[in-house]
């Protein structure tokens, strides 16, 4: 048996180095000489592929040769590419090897040719090399077929920034060519007078369905055609970014990466990349559909270190990333999960969770947040599979959000996304006493005792409070507590107390227990309101308050104010300070500007008996008025008037009014005094006076011209300015005589006034004096002297004695009237108006009584129509009376002044009297004829009036008519009685 | 009796070969010049060459003045206006019912060479012209539906009457290689420019029908006939694609 493996071993040992014998004695001997060679071309690829065998190899021979081939384009002398190809060659194999071109096969006639030799080293000679084959020859152009034009390559897929050669085959070369490149004309080089290259560098991402390159073939200006190509133009294939794996079960490793840009392109030519994941330790390999992340799955055979590879791929280029890991450190918990909360009471809860199992032994650390009041916890612990967490120090009636998490507690990673619940704590009883103030309005017999309470807050709550216990007890009087309980969320209550002392309980309740008391005490006292207010100023922020202490025991201070003191609401509050302190400052938002506040500082006394101490009034802001007084003008004189708006309201102005400023307009340049000049906003110029004092509501405005025009305006000012614009109220000063012609006459109407009293008391003086009775003839002396010298024909004339000459119907109408006048005065001449009545006795001498009767309204109708038709005509009298009688114009003197002017201007001690008789008219309404027809005057007629007239004018001298005898004086022609 | 029927039959049979997609789109509207008006809407929206050609052009990149030139119907490739206005009601229905099937299944291969969607959307590219164009399968469709509701409608009498379906259709130009995206891209351009320029022939025929009355049967005994014979058919109704009356927009 041993002799056999033997002999076995020595023949082939002995075959062996026969073969190796007969190799090399072949190898040096035979040319090894490629044959056979074959080339094709692919024109999608542009390459040339070549295939060739060796000759002379022996049987099972294998022998390292390097080949050499040369590439020559269009002709054979042109060699473009020399390169070697270095291979083991086996006996009988045919070799392959490609070659790309840069330039579109289609474009130009490549030649290739091949030699070899041998570079094995167990040849220690030199290498020679065999001959040349011959050059095969590739002519792809020849099978394009009949078109002009064609441009290459076609579809061909590039990187972004490639180089690519474009090129066309024209078959005419009459055709001009011209060539674009997305829309651009481009030029290249001429290989031959058919085809032309075009050499694009480093070509840019156009758009996923490739960028265009075509060529317009034409003859002249006419287009034959046009033809193109797209070159696909991919982006560039990026690293995967941020690649890790983790597991949440051990079982599955779930990796994720950031792909990048995807270089998919369009008409299918290249698809997004592809990302295939490959673990180096177990071999495995898995293609992922997804673009950026990949489950692998974990075996269990207790591998703990992993290496795995991304690899990114498209059809231009791979890239790939690998991470080398412990799988027990990239551990990422899934979420916990039956989160809950136990024994829930009003400051503590149980909280508990559950967590996926991993494996044995697998600790968590958990990390839990409570929310709530605004506020976050944080706390950590370690666990198991279940968690939980003992809450305290929770607020009372309070909504928490807990949430959990946890991690790997031996390698930490990463926490797991958070698990939460909320719950709400229960309620306890509340812990602060309500803040309580009052407000005391003292009528008769009673107390009005408003009660102000701030809500408590949700840190003294505790709770939802559901009312408010107010407990008043009198102090003055055993009674019984009475009880009010006002329902929340009420802040406010009202009460009416007797005029005694009363303690007030205050207390909160929700529904688990109720507050401590707030306690306040009403004093029997009525409340001390003669504290005079001061003014304060605003500061930065608020009110700067300060005030004296008060003088014994107090436990604190409030100030009180109203945030509205505009509204009936004024929506009091107040702020309770120390009893140390002796200042504060109220500061809120509801202070607005133009405002004014009111703050009453009050002492509260270890009774809680609170006592007023100050008042403080101010702005927070304060603003110009905003309104003008209504100015009333007052003792307008000639020099000066009065202006007074006594009923502006300077307390409900947005500020503290200072003063007042009147503005003067006049024509005057000069200001008077005490104005002092001033430009107002509309840049006219006026005058001002400025009233310092806000109560002082009048001004006397003097030094005025009379009866001149001017102009004023009234506006109050604080310290924010002045009141806004108005217009100017207008005032004209009267005449300076005007007044004076009053103080004329009315004194005159006064002294006219009191003279027509005594006038009228002492009217029958005056009468008798002025105005005596005119006498009776037939009580008239006359008679009793006619009787004595018993003169028969001279008598007194009676009416009923008259023969009329004419009648007058009074009582017919007008036109009858007229008529019958006409008659009458047809038959009359002129004659004289007047009757004189004259001394019988022919001896007459002395200055006897002169009778004449005048017919009045005859001859004021005469005289109203301006005419003399009352001239009597010439008498025959003696030229010295007659002088007097004939003169129209003395006897109408005489008359007017007997008629115009007091009688009394006739002497009371003359004894010759003219009677001057007043006929009456016939027809009143013929005033107008009475002038040229004067009626003659009846003989018996009626006789109206009598007027006495001054002898003077009217008594003839008589001495001369003392022949005559008693005679009516008429016209001559007139018939004497 | 037993011959009107049989003719009746056959038309019914006839119709429902002409539009066997459309069967299954369940009732037709009713209204004639209701369902006229819609086609003319939709023809109207299919001519405007801004629902399909120019987001083609956008997206393949043909928008410059010289491939613009080059982006001219195929004389023949659509039945032209005059040849359409030379058709009887029957005919021009149907050369229309052929021409759009031929059309979807251009718009099918043409939708082949756009890139996907979500590959813009992952490129961050606008794809508003994409979505356009994914518009017009389900536009043509809808456009087919009414097609075969207005033949539903319409007297069709005359079997004999010429049509130029076979021609019009036929001519539709070849796809090229697929190795010359190029040609393509120009071929797909021109075609979509055809196809709105037929459109719009198409809207001028039916623009004439509003003007001339309708020869609407509605309670024709062939109607009648024509629904008995659906009926007897398998129904389709699940695979409904567009909702009665509904244009796609």
């Amino acid at each position: 048996m041993a002799l056999s493996e033997v002999f076995q071993t020595t023949f082939f040992l002995t075959l062996l180095s026969l073969r190796t014998y007969q190799s090399e004695v072949l190898a040096e001997h035979l040319p090894l000489t490629p044959v056979s060679l074959n080339v094709s071309s692919n024109s999608a690829h542009q390459s040339l592929h070549l295939q060739w065998t060796v000759q002379n190899l022996l049987y099972h021979q294998e022998l390292k040769m390097v080949f050499q081939i040369q590439i020559s384009r269009i002709e054979t002398s042109n060699v473009i590419w020399v390169g070697n190809y270095s291979t083991t060659v086996k006996w009988n194999q045919v070799l392959h090897w490609s070659w790309e071109s840069e330039l579109p096969l289609e474009c130009a006639t490549h030649f290739v040719r091949i030699k070899s030799a041998v570079d094995d080293a167990r040849f220690h000679e030199p290498n020679f090399w065999s001959n040349w084959s011959s050059w095969e020859e590739v002519n792809v152009q020849d099978s394009l077929g009949q078109d002009i034009l064609f441009v290459f390559p076609k579809d061909k897929l590039v990187e972004e920034g490639a180089n690519v050669t474009i090129c066309y085959v024209s078959r005419n070369i009459q055709n001009n060519v011209s060539c674009y490149w997305e829309g651009k004309q481009i030029y290249g080089e001429q290989l031959d007078p058919h085809v032309s290259v075009f050499h694009l560098s480093s070509v840019p991402f156009i758009r996923k369905t490739g960028a265009d390159v075509y060529c317009e073939v034409s003859q002249g200006s006419v287009s034959k055609g046009i033809k193109g190509i797209v070159l696909f133009v991919s982006k560039v294939l990026e690293e995967p970014k941020d690649f890790s794996c983790e597991t949440q079960d051990f079982k599955t490793l779930h990796c994720t990466w950031d792909p990048g840009v995807d270089t998919a392109l369009g008409w299918s030519k290249q698809p997004s990349q592809s990302y295939t994941l490959f673990e180096s330790f177990s071999g495995e390999k898995k293609l992922c559909t997804h673009k950026n992340w990949c489950n692998w799955q974990i075996t269990q055979d207790s591998q703990e270190t992993y290496n795995l590879t991304l690899i990114a791929e498209n059809y231009l280029r791979k890239r790939s990333v690998n991470i080398l890991f412990n799988l027990t450190h990239r551990v990422y918990p899934m979420n916990p999960f039956s989160v809950n909360f136990e024994n829930v009471n009003a400051t503590n809860a149980k909280m508990t969770w559950k967590v996926h199992s991993m494996k044995k032994d697998f600790t968590y650390l958990c990390q839990i947040e409570l929310y709530g009041e605004g506020k976050m916890m944080q706390y950590n612990v370690s666990i198991k599979v279940n968690g939980e967490y003992f809450l305290s120090e929770l607020e009372p009636a309070t909504e928490y959000m807990a949430q959990v998490r946890c991690a790997d507690a031996s390698h930490f990673r990463k926490w797991s996304q958070w698990s939460g619940q909320n719950f709400t704590t229960l309620e306890a009883a509340p812990s602060e006493a309500p803040d309580v103030w009052r407000n005391v309005n003292s009528e008769p017999g009673s107390h009005i005792v408003t009660l102000f309470w701030k809500p408590l807050s949700k840190w003294h709550a505790k709770g939802k409070i559901l009312f408010y216990n107010v407990v008043v007890e009198n102090l003055d009087k055993l009674s019984r507590p009475e009880l009010h309980s006002v329902p929340a969320p009420a802040k406010i209550t009202k009460l009416t107390l007797d005029q005694r002392s009363y303690r007030i309980w205050v207390t909160a309740s929700n529904s688990v227990g109720t507050s401590p008391a707030s306690v306040i005490v009403i004093s029997a006292d009525p409340e001390n309101q003669e504290v005079e207010e001061e003014r304060i100023a605003d500061t930065e922020g608020g009110f700067s308050l300060s005030w004296k202490p008060q003088p014994g025991d107090v436990v604190g201070y409030v100030v009180d104010w109203c945030d509205h003191p505009q509204y009936t609401l004024c929506d009091l509050q107040w702020k309770n300070v120390g009893p140390n302190a002796t200042s504060t400052v109220i500061s809120t938002d509801a202070f607005r500007p133009g405002v004014r506040y009111n703050f009453r500082i009050y002492g509260l006394s270890t009774k809680r008996i609170a006592c007023l101490l100050e008042k403080k009034t101010g702005y927070s802001q304060e603003l110009a008025p905003s309104d003008n007084p209504h100015v009333l003008v007052d003792k307008l004189t000639s020099h000066s008037f009065t202006l007074s708006w006594k009923y502006y309201s300077t307390e409900s102005q947005p500020g503290f009014i200072q003063g007042y400023h009147v503005y003067l307009k006049s024509k005057a340049r000069q200001c008077h005094p005490r104005f002092e000049k001033a430009i107002l906003s509309d840049g006219s110029e006026c005058c001002k006076y400025k009233i310092d004092n806000p109560e002082e509501k009048a001004l006397i405005v003097d030094n005025l011209k009379p009866k001149s025009f001017y102009e004023f305006f009234v506006t109050p000012f604080t310290s924010a300015g002045e009141g806004p614009n108005a217009t100017f109220t207008k005032v004209t000063t009267p005449d300076e005589h005007s007044s004076m012609l009053i103080y004329i006459l009315l004194p005159m109407f006064f002294c006219f006034l009191l003279i027509m009293i005594v006038c009228y008391l002492k009217s029958q003086w005056i009468k008798e004096t002025c105005y005596p009775d005119i006498p009776d003839p037939y009580k008239s002396s006359i008679l009793s002297l006619i009787k004595f010298k018993e003169k028969p024909h001279l008598t007194i004339m009676n009416v009923s004695d008259c023969i009329p000459d004419a009648i007058e119907v009074v009582s017919k109408p007008e036109g009858t009237k007229i008529q019958f006048r006409k008659s009458l005065t047809e038959t009359e001449l002129t004659k004289p108006n007047y009757l004189y009545l004259l001394p019988t006795e022919k001896n007459y001498s002395g200055p006897g009584p002169f009778i004449c009767f005048e017919n009045l309204t005859y001859n004021q109708a005469a005289s109203d129509s301006g005419s003399c038709g009352h001239v009597p005509v010439p008498l025959k009298l003696p030229p010295s009376q007659l002088g007097l009688m004939i003169s129209p114009e003395n006897v109408q003197k005489a008359l007017e002044k007997n008629y115009m002017n007091s009688l009394g201007e006739i002497s009371a001690g003359e004894t010759s009297l003219n009677y001057v008789s007043q006929l009456a008219l016939p027809m009143s309404g013929d005033k107008d004829s009475l002038p040229t027809n004067p009626v003659e005057p009846p003989h018996c007629s009626e006789y109206k009036r009598q007027m006495a007239v001054p002898l003077c004018l009217a008594s003839p001298s008589p001495t001369e008519n003392t022949s005559l005898s008693s005679i009516t004086l008429l016209n001559p022609g007139e018939h004497y009685h | 009796m037993g011959a009107p029927l049989t003719r009746r039959t056959l038309l019914s049979l006839v119709l429902t070969l002409l539009f066997p997609s459309m069967a299954a789109l369940g009732s037709c509207s009713k209204e004639y010049n209701a369902l006229l008006e819609q086609l003319q809407k939709q023809t109207d929206l299919m001519q405007d060459t801004s629902s399909l050609l120019d987001p083609y052009i956008r997206i393949q990149g043909l928008d410059v003045p010289k491939l613009r030139e080059h982006c001219r119907e195929h004389p023949g490739a659509f039945p032209s206006e005059e040849d359409l206005q030379g058709l009887g009601r029957r005919g021009f229905l149907q050369t229309l019912n052929a021409t759009l099937g031929h059309v979807m299944q251009r718009l099918a291969a043409l939708e082949q060479q756009l890139p996907k969607a979500q590959d813009l959307k992952r490129s961050r590219l606008n794809t508003e012209d994409l979505e356009k164009l994914q518009m017009a399968r389900p536009n043509v469709l809808g456009l087919r539906n009414n097609v075969y509701c207005m033949a539903q409608l319409q007297d069709i009498s005359d079997t004999n009457e010429s049509t130029i379906v076979g021609r019009g259709t036929s001519q539709l130009p070849v796809p090229v290689p697929a190795s010359d995206s190029f040609q393509r891209k120009l071929e797909g351009c021109r075609f979509l420019h055809g196809y709105h320029r037929f459109m719009h022939s198409v809207g001028r025929v039916f623009s004439k029908w509003r003007k001339s009355p309708s020869r609407s049967r509605r309670h024709s005994p062939r109607r009648a006939l024509r629904k008995e014979v659906r009926r007897t058919r398998p129904s389709r109704r699940g695979k409904r694609l567009m909702p009665k009356g509904q244009l796609p927009r």
